[in-house]
């Protein structure tokens, strides 16, 4: 069995304020002792609301973002301890899908020239090689030729987000970071998009990593799925145990916010819970404000993450262990 | 439908473009009613008309863009035919909207509670401290009792779901009878979403408020509302009772939308894509406008154009599904 | 590139809601300005060039029996204190203006550009030095600095166009600095570097190509300014010295005879300088107008 990627306690961490590039006073905690393995063909779904430090996972495993601490093993190489010429050879086989392709691609390039981009920097073919593996990959990702002379402003969402593709399988990576690819899209185009994602990782044994808000996107394409609250890992395991059996409040929560159609107007989980946040610096769970379900204990020691069994782990004092989620 | 006098009767709406480019309307030959107390979502893909026909009865058309046919009836009045002096008045009074971004809606130089007195003034008079009692009364009413009894706000000290209960608060000043959301919980996250819709849908019972409930995500609509209207390309193509809408849509369209949606939790199966893009309103298109990328096409789909019909059979299909058992 | 022509092929007419009063706004309302600031242009470099061709006069040659002869058949814009002709000294004087004041604008930008880069695209330390040197720089007054130069440097026409390109780059290198600094933030740059791309290559790709049209329409704006700056020094006498001619030369030869008043010596150099300034004020503005349109597109 071959482990692709292997993150142990990984944390993220900004300065609050710099000047003249040192940085002053205190730091920022983005993301706290995060760990993960994901094997090669399979999808990690980190799921997460905003500020949860899902798109900064995405980009300190890239190191597209400098981690704190912590180890990114992949192929049992820390890139963590790299610096920018160790990393180069490694740069090509991990590739980001950013969260908004319009932003993510030079508006006065052409999208032929945009998709060639990572073959002049990271393959070095020539040019009419170049331009037939452009095509070939327009083509993999369902892109018409026609569309790669035009202009990234010219394009729909969901031709934007293939070109995204393409660009991003130009230099043949395993792993792909997926940054909410769906999260702008009608439902149609969603489900094409993930189909896709589905076809080309049976194609080509990619791994992915899916960050998405949608527990439902993530239930689609991800065998595995990491949730996050606040730069925490809340509960993480087989997406399907997850969802059938949350163990942490703040997965039923998410769950329970699912617009299900079948539960109609059903009474929530989520309804708002007005407890005061501990005071900073406290020892805390980081849920402890909007859990439901919290204990005094909650206030004052912060939960360690435990398993379940089944690889299923989840950092809560008082984990649910309800019967199965009825659906 | 209930019965009596409609919050909101649109009766074949069409809008389309000025300067007479298109070969389309925008939005064609649309009727519906709201009654009191009741929501009604309106579905559909990007340019599928929906925000359209809520700004055509909030009366805010973009520019450039003409309401060509058709009545609109906001509690028993007939909107069409009123002066632009008139219309402005009723806006604020009669009906209350709800944008999916508070932050433009909002302004950023005043405080949250100074805009409700604002808007209350502007439409009801009277004095300031009688508006300011109704200010707190609304912000209460939203779940947003400290910011009733504290100090006043701006919105940008405000988090994003806090203001969009400030944008209802907003949009309720003057007790209209009807409130159009567009898109209300399109830029919030998951449980601040629930939250949202919790209360769009206690005011709704509480007030006896007719809602227009704008959103591309069905799962949302046959959740909350009680009626859907399914929206292609500019033209109504399905009206139901949420409860089945769900289980047993008729419309092809409907359909697809459906099974496009993936299952929470995954059933293993492919999910269903609909082939194509929809048209743009520069393509004409003879008989159904969905026949181009309907997998049931019939010969006689690209001839005929199907319609809804009057208030009973609402599918505007030659060729629908079977109906909810 | 893989798609040389793609990139070069202009892109398709926007499609947006009123295509007719788009394209109305494309022909007239944007490329009236551009177009003709260029042409207008154009034509006073056929003048100053093309224009001794044929009118081969020489404009040292001097007439003594007609000093300051009004214009007339033989002399069309007439003569001045010395009984040269002026339409020939116009010519050569033309060429003389708007030959220092390119390479001076050449010389700006590309000074301003290279600061503006470093500044923009090196470290934090750096650029904070680099700007509060370009802040120091900005207070002199152009012209104190110019008169300063001028006093310490023997006057020549490639130690002017030098000059003047010194006092002109600060205004680019805040530009091409500000715009770097946007443009380096972006997720498309940040993909680059993701492939594997250097600093350098940042540089040039992106970020050249994200600022380079706005900083072409400053140089013509900047064109402008070396115009007028060259002429006003000139008319000072620190410029191009006599008997060489020149725009800001005539017109001060024409104000020291002011008692006299020969019109033709104000009114013909002063016009030369209005149009050149013009022409390049309408290209400039037209220019940033379609910049604009594309970025709404």
């Amino acid at each position: 069995m071959s482990a692709g990627l292997r993150i142990e306690h990984l944390s993220v961490e900004y300065a609050a304020r710099r000047r003249l590039g040192r940085p002053q006073g205190d730091t920022h905690k983005v993301l706290t002792d995060i760990g993960f393995t994901l094997l090669a063909g399979e999808t990690l779904g980190i799921v997460g609301e905003s500020g949860s430090g899902k798109t900064t996972l995405g980009h300190a495993v890239l190191r597209m973002t400098p981690p704190s601490s912590g180890r990114i093993l992949w192929d049992s190489v820390d890139l963590a301890a790299l610096d920018d010429r160790g990393l180069r050879p490694y740069r090509p086989h991990m590739q980001l899908v950013f969260q908004d392709p319009y932003e993510a691609m030079n508006p006065r390039m052409s999208i032929g020239c945009v998709i060639a981009e990572p073959l002049i920097l990271a393959c070095g073919l020539t040019r009419r090689a170049r331009r037939i593996r452009v095509a070939q990959l327009a083509s993999q990702v369902g892109l018409d030729e026609s569309l790669l002379t035009r202009y990234p402003r010219e394009l729909s969402g969901g031709q934007r987000q293939r070109a995204a593709l393409a660009r991003a399988l130009a230099t043949k990576p395993r792993l792909l970071v997926l940054d909410e690819p769906t999260s702008g899209l009608d439902v149609s185009l969603q489900a094409r998009i993930l189909n896709l994602l589905r076809d080309l990782q049976a194609e080509k044994g990619l791994s992915y990593l899916f960050i998405s808000h949608d527990l439902a996107a993530v239930s689609y394409i991800a065998q595995r799925t990491l949730v996050l609250f606040r730069g925490h890992m809340m509960e993480q395991g087989p997406t399907d145990a997850l969802i059938r059996r949350p163990a942490h409040p703040y997965t039923a929560a998410l769950l329970a916010a699912l617009p299900v159609p079948a539960e109609r107007k059903a009474a929530n989980s989520a309804a708002e819970v007005t407890r005061l946040p501990p005071d900073p610096g406290s020892r805390a769970c980081v849920y402890y404000a909007g859990c439901a379900t919290a204990q005094p204990r909650c206030r004052t020691e912060a939960p360690i993450a435990t398993t379940l069994g089944d690889d299923h782990l989840v950092a809560c004092h008082y984990p649910l262990h309800g019967a199965a989620r009825d659906f | 439908m209930t019965a009596g006098e409609a919050a909101l009767a649109v009766s074949g709406l069409t809008l389309g473009l000025a300067s007479g480019h298109a070969r389309q309307p925008l939005v064609e030959d649309l009727s519906f009613r709201i009654g009191r107390g009741e929501m009604l979502a309106f579905v559909g893909e990007s340019g599928s008309g929906k925000s359209l026909t809520a700004a055509a009865i909030f009366g805010l058309l973009p520019p450039g863009i003409r309401r060509m046919a058709g009545a609109i009836r906001v509690g028993g009045t007939e909107l069409t035919a009123l002066p632009e002096r008139a219309l402005r008045a009723r806006r604020g009074r009669d009906m209350g909207l709800v944008f999916q971004n508070p932050l433009t809606a909002l302004s950023p130089s005043l405080g949250v509670q100074a805009q409700i007195v604002e808007t209350y003034r502007v439409h009801k008079g009277g004095t300031r401290e009688a508006a300011r009692g109704r200010a707190r009364a609304l912000l209460t009413e939203v779940g947003l009792s400290a910011l009733a009894a504290g100090p006043d706000r701006y919105p940008h000290q405000l988090s994003g779901g806090m203001r969009q209960r400030v944008m209802i608060a907003l949009a309720l000043a003057c007790d209209p009878g009807l409130l159009i959301a567009d898109e209300p919980t399109t830029a919030l996250d998951t449980l601040i979403q629930v939250q949202i819709m919790d209360l769009l849908t206690r005011l709704q019972r509480e007030r006896g408020l007719a809602v227009l409930f704008i959103t591309h995500d069905l799962r949302l609509a046959a959740r909350y509302a009680d009626r859907i209207l399914v929206l292609y390309a500019g033209r109504a193509v399905e009206e139901g009772d949420a409860a089945s809408f769900f289980i047993a849509p008729r419309h092809p369209y409907s359909r697809a939308l459906r099974d496009a949606i993936p299952p929470v939790p995954a059933d293993g199966r492919r999910l269903a894509e609909i082939p194509g893009q929809p048209p743009g309103p520069q393509t004409r298109i003879e008989g159904c406008r969905f026949a181009p990328r309907c997998p049931d096409v019939r010969d006689d789909c690209r001839r005929v154009v199907p319609t809804m019909g009057p208030l009973g059979v609402r599918v505007a299909c030659l060729h629908p599904g079977a109906p909810a058992p | 590139m893989t798609d040389d022509r793609a990139a070069s092929r202009t892109a398709a007419p926007a499609r947006g809601l009123f295509p007719r009063a788009r394209r109305w706004q494309a022909a007239f309302g944007t490329l009236r300005a551009d177009l003709a600031g260029g042409l207008l242009f154009l034509a006073l470099a056929a003048f100053s060039w093309i224009g001794p061709l044929l009118y081969p006069h020489d404009p040292l040659a001097i007439h003594a029996h007609h000093i300051l002869a009004a214009p007339q058949a033989r002399f069309p814009l007439g003569t001045d204190d010395l009984g040269r002709n002026v339409l020939a000294r116009l010519m050569r004087g033309g060429q003389t203006t708007l030959a220092i004041s390119f390479v001076a604008s050449a010389i700006g930008l590309i000074a301003g550009l290279a600061y503006g880069l470093v500044a923009g695209l090196g470290p934090g330390w750096l650029d904070q030095i680099l700007m509060r040197l370009l802040d120091a720089l900005l207070a002199i007054p152009t012209l104190i600095l110019l008169i300063f130069f001028a006093a310490i440097v023997p006057l020549g026409e490639a130690s002017l166009a030098v000059m003047l390109g010194l006092v002109a780059w600060p205004g680019i290198a805040r530009l091409a600095r500000n715009e770097a600094r946007a443009a380096r933030e972006r997720d498309y740059v940040r993909a680059a570097r993701q492939f594997g791309a250097g600093r350098l290559y940042v540089a040039r790709v992106h970020i050249l190509r994200a600022m380079l049209p706005l900083v072409i329409v400053n140089a013509t704006f900047l064109m402008a300014d070396m115009i007028l700056g060259l002429s006003g020094l000139t008319f000072l006498g620190l410029g191009i010295e006599p008997p060489h001619a020149s725009w800001g030369g005539l017109l001060n030869s024409g104000a020291q005879l002011a008692v006299i008043d020969p019109w033709w010596l104000i009114a013909f150099p002063g016009l030369a300088i209005f149009l050149a300034i013009l022409a390049m004020n309408m290209l400039g503005q037209g220019l940033l107008a379609r910049l604009e349109g594309e970025g709404q597109a």
